[in-house]
């Protein structure tokens, strides 16, 4: 069976002179008739899919990442500059779904207008008006001119008429959050219906939870490039990632894998101990190994020292721990709690902690190092709250820990039902 | 999808899109359509009483002379001034997937032509009160009908095309339509071929399209064939360049708007 939808190593390029701004004759002739310089920006470049006939497929993105020219160019809006797209059948779209909506015009006259705009002769709008009039419920007002209707109102009609087109491929853009929340649901069981009906549709949204409810699969584009392609649940997580690390930009916080910013250390203020041993660096690094001073939160993050001998020979107790701006402890832990012998070659050796998952608050936080003796009984170097570190990420109001969590919204009964199992379980 | 499919769905969108248009222009006014009768013919008036009564003219039957005049510049220049916006105005239907876009620019042209179309028979009227019922010459009106949207529609192709990529286009139109107004003869005689300026006239294709309509209903005789041949050999090559410039820029489109 052919592919519903074919791209092959699409690219598609604006020139930023006609990005935002209209040519003018003006500007042409205060540059001296020199056709303004055009720097080539590729919104989309060398993506290539197939969609397979019946799925629906989400696409996500940041913003600018390429969504909505893709969904454009796949319904035959503008030319692609590089490569080819292929669309098997007739094709519909759910975007700008109000366009062509007349506020003078009375409903009934904006069924058939909307109606032909959306693709269906005349004859078929005809056909279906009822049908149409009945799912935006405006039955009593539909003689009223468009003005005196609601935003919600205007909306529903709009959809009504959208929805009721039978295409082979349907794209969606960013409308499905029309009207009221039942009307919302009546939406997305229609567009289901469609879909169910054997239809393929793509889906350009922002709410997550719209493109987990509706699609198979999900087609992740950055910055106009396919990151990636594939099931719902494992694109999803990449693209959660992506928009993590958006957030992190954001709220200013230092590109991730930059260096560690110097530490001060000052004895007696923030560096203790009798200097039988010393600490003589301290690195936060990924998993990867890449110096950091800030980590997405749920990211892995290594702290590694190195020390010296000076005075002693017994191998001591490395403890590390990691405090929040207000000085509490938000986790500390030592090598003697793990049975771990700290290694010794010549005078110097290096210890590392990995933490697989470091689940904090998005914050600043303060990382403290020290060397105790085997038996606790003396401090030979320790440098309090001195290697800052950054973890960005969202998902917390209040407090420190900030463990991998979803939401799961019931109805009243069912709720009640799995909070007495949960119950009855612990 | 089936090439007859499409265009009954063409048909249907150019009908929808003409009607919102009519509807709109003249919602909730009393006199309604009444109203695209109005301004040709204060125009009349004026024309009338200035050039036939003030500084007469001395052409014969004035009245339907300057009112062919008027009401085929107004369908031409309100074509031409409406049409240039034709895409960068409907901006969301040109970039709404599935839309013909070929369509645009011509829903301005037969929306002004429905104008003109209701006023025709106040200028039969005209002419048979003036100068006698035309008779079989009114025949030949389709023709000539059919040569001017043909014509109009070639530059309106042009023009919205240049509108989209430079916006100044439609400024530029304004100024070039009230100086082909002032060189065409609209409410005078065609200058004579031994005058100065008389290639203002002699090679220009509203006056060779005003001839065509005088013909009919001042003189009550057939256009003269040759000046209609010229005429098409003008507007059918100016319509093919039109269209295909305009299919070659519509990919564009997408970016320039």
């Amino acid at each position: 069976m052919r592919a519903a939808i074919s791209v092959q190593n699409l690219g598609k390029r604006f020139s930023t002179r006609d990005r935002g701004r209209p040519s003018s004759l003006k500007g042409r002739l205060l540059s001296g008739y020199r056709a303004p310089k055009r720097e080539p920006f590729w919104a989309l470049r060398n993506i290539s899919f197939n969609i397979p006939r019946g799925r629906a497929v989400g696409v996500v993105g940041l913003n600018g990442a390429g969504k909505s020219t893709l969904l454009r160019l796949i319904g035959g809006v503008g030319t692609a500059d590089e490569g080819q797209i292929r669309v098997n059948g007739r094709v519909g779209a759910l975007l700008d779904i109000g366009v062509g909506l007349t506020d003078e015009l009375t409903g009934r006259e904006n069924v058939y207008l909307l109606g032909v705009i959306a693709g269906m002769l005349r004859a078929e709008v005809h056909a279906r008006f009822d049908e149409i009039v009945a799912f935006a419920e405006l039955e009593e007002f539909i003689d009223a001119p468009v003005r005196t209707y609601s935003t919600g109102m205007r909306m529903r009609l709009a959809f009504a008429v959208a929805v009721t087109v039978q295409p082979e491929i349907l794209l969606i853009d960013e409308v499905l959050a029309v009207g009221d929340l039942a009307f919302q649901r009546k939406c997305l069981r229609r567009v289901e219906a469609i879909r169910a009906a054997g239809s393929t549709i793509l889906l350009v949204s922002h709410d997550d939870s719209q493109i987990r409810a509706l699609c198979d699969d999900v087609v992740l584009l950055d910055h106009g490039r396919l990151v990636a392609y594939g099931p719902l649940d494992e694109t999803m997580a990449l693209y959660d990632a992506s928009v993590d690390a958006k957030v992190a930009d954001d709220e200013g916080a230092p590109p991730a894998f930059a260096p560690l910013p110097h530490a001060r250390l000052v004895p007696e203020v923030n560096r203790f101990g009798s200097g039988e041993m010393l600490i003589e660096a301290v690195r936060l690094t990924t998993p990867e190994g890449i110096a950091t001073g800030a980590i997405r939160a749920g990211d892995g993050l290594t702290i590694e020292m190195d020390y010296r001998y000076v005075h002693v020979d017994a191998p001591p107790i490395a403890v590390i721990g990691i405090y929040a701006r207000d000085d509490s402890c938000c986790f500390e832990t030592n090598s003697a709690l793990a049975d771990v012998v700290l290694e010794r070659r010549g005078d110097s050796g290096t210890i590392a902690l990995r933490i697989t998952r470091l689940d904090l608050a998005p914050e600043d936080y303060r990382v403290t190092v020290g060397l105790f003796s085997g038996d606790w009984a003396k401090v030979y170097d320790y440098h309090a709250e001195t290697y800052p570190v950054r973890v960005t990420g969202r998902g917390t109001s209040k407090g420190y820990v900030n463990p991998p969590l979803s939401w799961h919204s019931e109805r009243a009964a069912d709720f009640v039902q799995s909070t007495a199992e949960g119950m009855g379980q612990r | 999808m089936q090439t007859a499919y499409r265009y009954r769905h063409g048909w249907d969108l150019l009908t929808e899109l003409v009607l919102r248009d009519l509807k709109l222009r003249y919602h909730r006014s009393f006199i309604g359509l009444g109203w695209s009768l109005m301004k040709p013919l204060t125009q009349l008036a004026v024309f009338t009483i200035v050039f036939g009564q003030i500084l007469p003219l001395g052409i014969e039957h004035y009245a339907t002379f300057v009112f062919t005049g008027v009401l085929v510049w107004s369908w031409l220049s309100s074509s031409v001034t409406s049409g240039t916006g034709a895409v960068t105005d409907s901006k969301e239907l040109a970039l709404r997937p599935g839309f013909p876009l070929p369509l645009l620019p011509v829903m301005p042209v037969i929306s002004q032509g429905v104008h003109f179309l209701i006023a025709l028979p106040l200028l039969v009227i005209s002419a048979t009160i003036e100068a006698g019922f035309p008779g079989w010459p009114l025949l030949a009106l389709p023709a000539m009908i059919l040569l001017q949207l043909i014509f109009t529609l070639g530059v309106v192709y042009l023009l919205s095309v240049a509108q989209v990529f430079a916006r100044d286009t439609d400024h530029l139109v304004q100024m070039a339509m009230s100086i082909i107004f002032f060189i065409t003869p609209i409410f005078y005689r065609p200058i004579q071929r031994t005058r100065d300026f008389a290639f203002l006239n002699v090679y220009n294709p509203i006056a060779w399209l005003l001839e065509g309509y005088r013909a009919i209903f001042v003189h009550g005789t057939w256009p003269n064939p040759i000046t209609l041949g010229f005429t098409l050999l003008i507007a059918v090559p100016l319509l093919a360049l039109g269209i295909a410039c305009y299919l070659r820029a519509s990919r564009r489109f997408d970016e320039a708007l």
